[in-house]
């Protein structure tokens, strides 16, 4: 079998050999330090935690392993400056909000986490909030409808709640008391001029009730009272 | 053969995502109460970027201000209305990015925060980001293509995001522990918004928590793995599969609705895909000004020039009546399509028609899935009345200059139309 030297080879059918970094495609170091940059200013936290590095690798690894797809690195490396420029800066203030874990000061550019983790158990707890009728008939209030800006598709008002309720709880202080107090004179007044029962309260009770995970193994449903409250 | 989502997209998709952001946000802002939260006491009140610049006098009184967040609510709806009509996006685009990040801002002060309205919120700087670039003439070019592989970037890498996170925080133990039971129990049993609560089921039956863990597995790992939806078909439809079914489950389980992000799953159509390439003749009631109306509509958008027009009064409508043997009184009933030997009628022949136009309108194309009967029976309520409703015209309508190269008028010019082949484009000079 004959075997041809590269120089008797016709030039048109050389294999054409890009460097790996440009097979690749060019752009993947910069994303890569785009991701990196921004893990880096949080760093004072987060860089030394084996789980932030972890997220970091995961990030650099699906933005590089897109830029190695030649269509991909086609479109970016073909951007005009400014639309490139533009695009780097939206996903680097991405990836800021991401690491920096500073929501309020780089709000909207915020922390994408969605449960993410928890401490598993057998049992949930959430709090009801009931109104006391004048006839000491009880009706349950719904604050989500109340404050649809906060309620409608998310817990924003029941987390707020349960996070007031338990600092109350907890701490049992006069400044933790008055706020979740504060809290309760809201739902109240917000349920006597929008709720759509038409009748007086006299009074509201929270209830935290406790549900098991599994009905079979976990514990039974509970409820109890643990709050009380009166408009003055 | 790989492309980026979105190549070629023509500016009526730009359009279509413009009415999508922004009548998102105005149909929030017209609806959302906002003023009420003026009744939460001010403990709860935690104002981020930008509400935090404000002193905390100042920011205590716009949050407990009626008029101010009236004012907000108002003049974000304006200016939500304004840009999604088109009105020099420039100059209502970026009041609108403004008020939108204050109301988004006012909401978040008060808690959790609604990561599908940041999506869109992100989009919606993406949108005017690029209105802005595109100021510069040779910068124009291609704008909706840029625009929409931009949107649909930042999109898919918020899913990258919180798929990351949750791989490096909750490791294999948010997978492998009783955690999604036990926050499908609790947010399902919760008072909340909307009340669908079927996550009640998962401490009932092991079957059903066994679905919600794979569930959140094959979710977790498409949410990592989004951005390549860009690039490769079958991802995105696999995405689009999981994704779009997992967010509807989200609402059903937990009574939290991503309404935002399952609307913006339309950015995952491809807008720079024409789906039909042959051309058609429309056979339409000339004297009718709904029809003549639908007719103009068509001709704006279509961008490949593939349709051709033929008013039934015409000499040209009364051969192509006689060839597809098409009485008059039928058409006068209905609107037809012509395609090769093939004639189609009433929602039918619609559905032909808009598939040649370019995107988003060919998307309608999947109004086919509907049964033909109802289609039809729509249709034909329309077309009782639309004399009734729209007027009728005294006679023929007759193209101008410029619709000429699209309208067959005569004999010779059919004939003409089917020498020349499909995919000839007509030529008023070439025809006779």
């Amino acid at each position: 079998m004959k075997r041809h030297s590269l120089e008797e080879q016709p030039s048109e059918t050389l294999p054409v050999v890009s460097p790996w970094h440009r097979r690749l495609g060019p752009e993947w170091l910069l994303w890569g330090g785009i991701v990196l940059a921004a893990g880096a200013f949080g760093a004072t936290l987060n860089l030394q935690n084996r789980r932030t590095a972890l997220e970091v690798l995961l990030d650099v690894m699906v933005i590089s392993g897109l830029t190695a797809v030649p269509v991909w690195a086609r479109y970016v490396t073909g951007l005009n400056p400014v639309r490139r420029l533009f695009l780097m800066i939206m996903v680097g203030l991405l990836f800021l909000g991401q690491f920096a874990h500073r929501d309020l000061r780089l709000f909207p550019f915020i922390n994408w986490a969605m449960y993410s983790g928890g401490t598993p158990g057998d049992a949930v707890t959430h709090e009801r909030i009931f109104a006391i009728l004048d006839d000491d008939s009880r009706i349950l209030i719904n604050p989500e409808r109340l404050f649809p800006s906060l309620g409608m598709g998310t817990h924003r008002l029941a987390n707020a709640i349960s996070q007031r309720l338990n600092q109350a709880l907890v701490e049992k202080d006069q400044e933790s008391t008055a706020a979740f107090n504060a809290l309760l004179a809201s739902i109240f007044e917000a349920q006597r001029r929008f709720g759509d029962h038409g009748r007086a309260i006299r009074s509201l009770e929270v209830v935290r009730v406790s549900l098991p995970v599994s009905k079979k193994h976990g514990p039974e449903s509970s409820r109890e009272i643990v709050w009380r409250w009166e408009p003055s | 053969m790989m492309r980026v989502l979105h190549t070629g997209a023509p500016p009526s998709a730009l359009t279509a995502l413009r009415v999508l952001l922004f009548g998102l946000w105005f149909l929030k802002a017209a609806f959302d109460p906002i003023e009420r939260l003026i009744l939460l006491p001010s403990v709860l009140f935690i104002p981020p970027f930008p509400l935090n610049l404000l002193s905390d006098a100042a920011a205590g009184w716009f949050a407990g201000s009626f008029e101010a967040l009236v004012s907000l609510r108002i003049l974000t709806a304006l200016f939500a209305l304004l840009a999604a009509s088109g009105l020099n996006i420039r100059w209502t685009g970026v009041p609108a990015c403004l008020l939108l990040t204050v109301y988004q801002a006012l909401v978040r002060s008060y808690g959790h925060l609604n990561h599908a309205e940041l999506a869109l919120l992100l989009s919606t700087y993406v949108f005017v980001g690029q209105a802005f670039i595109a100021r510069t003439p040779r910068l124009r070019e291609k704008q909706a293509e840029h625009t929409l592989i931009t949107v649909t970037f930042l999109f898919c890498l918020t899913y990258t995001l919180v798929g990351a996170k949750r791989f490096a925080f909750g490791g294999l133990d948010v997978f492998l522990l009783p955690l999604m039971e036990g926050w499908s129990v609790n947010m399902a049993s919760r008072v909340s918004y909307w009340d669908f609560g079927w996550g009640r089921y998962a401490a009932e039956s092991a079957l059903f928590a066994g679905m919600l863990r794979m569930g959140f597995v094959v979710g977790s790992i498409m949410e990592l793995f989004a951005p390549f939806a860009l690039v490769w078909r079958p991802f995105r439809l696999a995405f689009v599969a999981v994704m779009l079914p997992m967010h509807a489950a989200i609402l059903m389980i937990m009574n939290i609705g991503f309404f935002e992000n399952m609307a913006m799953f339309v950015l995952f159509m491809d807008m720079g895909i024409r789906r039909n390439q042959s051309s058609c003749i429309v056979l339409f009631d000339g004297v009718c000004h709904f029809c003549n109306r639908f007719v103009t509509f068509l001709q704006r958008r279509d961008a490949g020039q593939q349709l051709y027009f033929v008013a039934s009064q015409s000499e040209a409508g009364k051969v192509l009546m006689q060839q597809y043997q098409i009485s008059g009184e039928e058409v006068g009933r209905t609107i037809y399509a012509i395609e090769g030997s093939r004639a189609f009628s009433r929602s039918t022949a619609v559905l032909k028609i808009v598939s040649h136009l370019s995107a988003p309108w060919h998307f309608m194309t999947c109004l086919a899935v509907i049964p033909r009967a109802l289609r039809d029976a729509v249709y034909r309520t329309i077309s009782a009345n639309r004399y009734r409703w729209f007027g009728m015209a005294s006679e023929c309508r007759i193209p101008t200059a410029e619709e000429k190269q699209q309208f067959l008028q005569t004999l010779e010019e059919v004939e003409a139309f089917r020498s020349s082949g499909d995919k000839t484009p007509l030529a008023g000079e070439t025809l006779k």
